[in-house]
């Protein structure tokens, strides 16, 4: 079978195939979502290489509770909610070691460390303006820009209200709208 | 302008989700000048990494499918603690016990029934037996007290 053919089969037989018993089936999966998840988990984490990381977690993680799938329900905002939590793990191991990695270097300043002289000059343009935005909040509008989703589907990945999913990509685009009106400064770090 | 600033204001006030996305339905999502205040789609969308923009994803697969055969999953372990659903619950059915023991024992305290009864002003001992013989009593009093206490012993 080839990965084109995915396109037009239902996610749904796909994954109730695979439910039977049909093991060649999840590599379809893999292949229907991993741009997709590849690219969510980029816009959240900020570096392919964490990103590709999150997404190996989150296919594994479907691949063994696959059986906890509800057929009901969408299978991608399934997939996404499981890949959105792997991502937050992903930041907090991040945010863990750099804590580790500072206190290293406060404690023994004769350790040599490598560091970008500027290290704002390295990162593009969209990164200097995402970084300002929280993990959730990028979730929330790279879902609903790239993916088109309405609040009712963001809710669904971020499981909460469909309310709170509303509230959320309020506060997201008025930030990001913000922060684009202070591009110039940004340009100039830049 | 002002009326956006003022919207502004009323929304990061509200305290609970529910009212400011109520504020959302009924006003900012019709309002011309709140919703210049919010980024567009396009404005975000080129922000954000696409998947068509990504190349070489073929290596995905043959990384899971190693991670996939190398370990087996972990055996489900019951947990120590109940899921935090759980614990709302079980402190809240908690709560409702204690608010309804509490309840209980306030309606049914009656303070009469302890307090203590009126001190007499006089009594009397007409006779006192031990083991059927008339016993030898004797009474006390402590300097500076309102106590009296009663002594008896058998005749002997």
């Amino acid at each position: 079978m080839e990965a084109g053919f995915i396109g037009l089969m239902e996610e749904k037989e796909i994954v109730a195939r695979w439910l039977q018993g049909n093991g060649e089936d999840f590599k379809f999966i893999v292949d229907k979502y991993r741009a997709q998840a590849i690219a969510l988990a980029m816009n959240i984490l900020g570096n392919r290489e964490d990103a590709e990381d999150a997404c190996q977690e989150a296919f594994i993680q479907v691949f063994r509770n696959l059986k906890r799938f509800r057929l009901g329900m969408s299978f991608k905002n399934w997939l996404y909610t499981i890949l959105y939590h792997r991502c937050l793990d992903q930041l907090k191991r991040k945010r863990r070691f750099s804590r580790l990695f500072e206190k290293i270097r406060i404690e023994s300043p004769q350790i040599p460390v490598h560091q970008a002289s500027n290290p704002v000059e390295k990162r593009p343009l969209p990164q200097t303006i995402l970084k300002h935005l929280t993990p959730k909040e990028k979730t929330v509008l790279c879902l609903w820009a790239n993916e088109g989703y309405s609040a009712q589907e963001i809710s669904e990945v971020l499981q909460c209200s469909a309310s709170t999913a509303r509230v959320y990509l309020f506060n997201a685009r008025k930030k990001i709208k913000a922060l684009l009106e202070k591009k110039d400064a940004a340009l100039e770090n830049y | 302008m002002l009326h956006s600033k003022i919207i502004e204001f009323i929304f990061t006030i509200l305290p609970f989700k529910s009212w400011k996305h109520y504020l959302i339905r009924r006003h900012i999502e019709h309002c011309p000048a709140c919703q210049a205040k919010l980024a567009q789609e396009e404005e975000v969308k080129r922000l954000f990494v696409q998947a068509d923009d990504l190349s070489n994803l073929d290596h995905l697969w043959p990384a899971i499918q190693e991670k996939l055969n190398s370990s087996k999953p972990k055996e489900k372990t019951r947990p120590l603690l109940p899921r935090p659903a759980w614990r709302w619950a079980v402190a809240a059915a908690s709560l409702m016990i204690m608010f309804m023991t509490g309840f209980w024992l306030i309606r049914n305290y009656q303070p009469d029934k302890f307090r203590p009864a009126e001190e007499a002003k006089s009594f009397q001992i007409n006779y006192l037996k031990i083991e059927n013989e008339p016993a030898r009593t004797f009474l006390f009093q402590p300097k500076n007290s309102r106590i009296i206490i009663i002594w008896a012993e058998k005749n002997t």
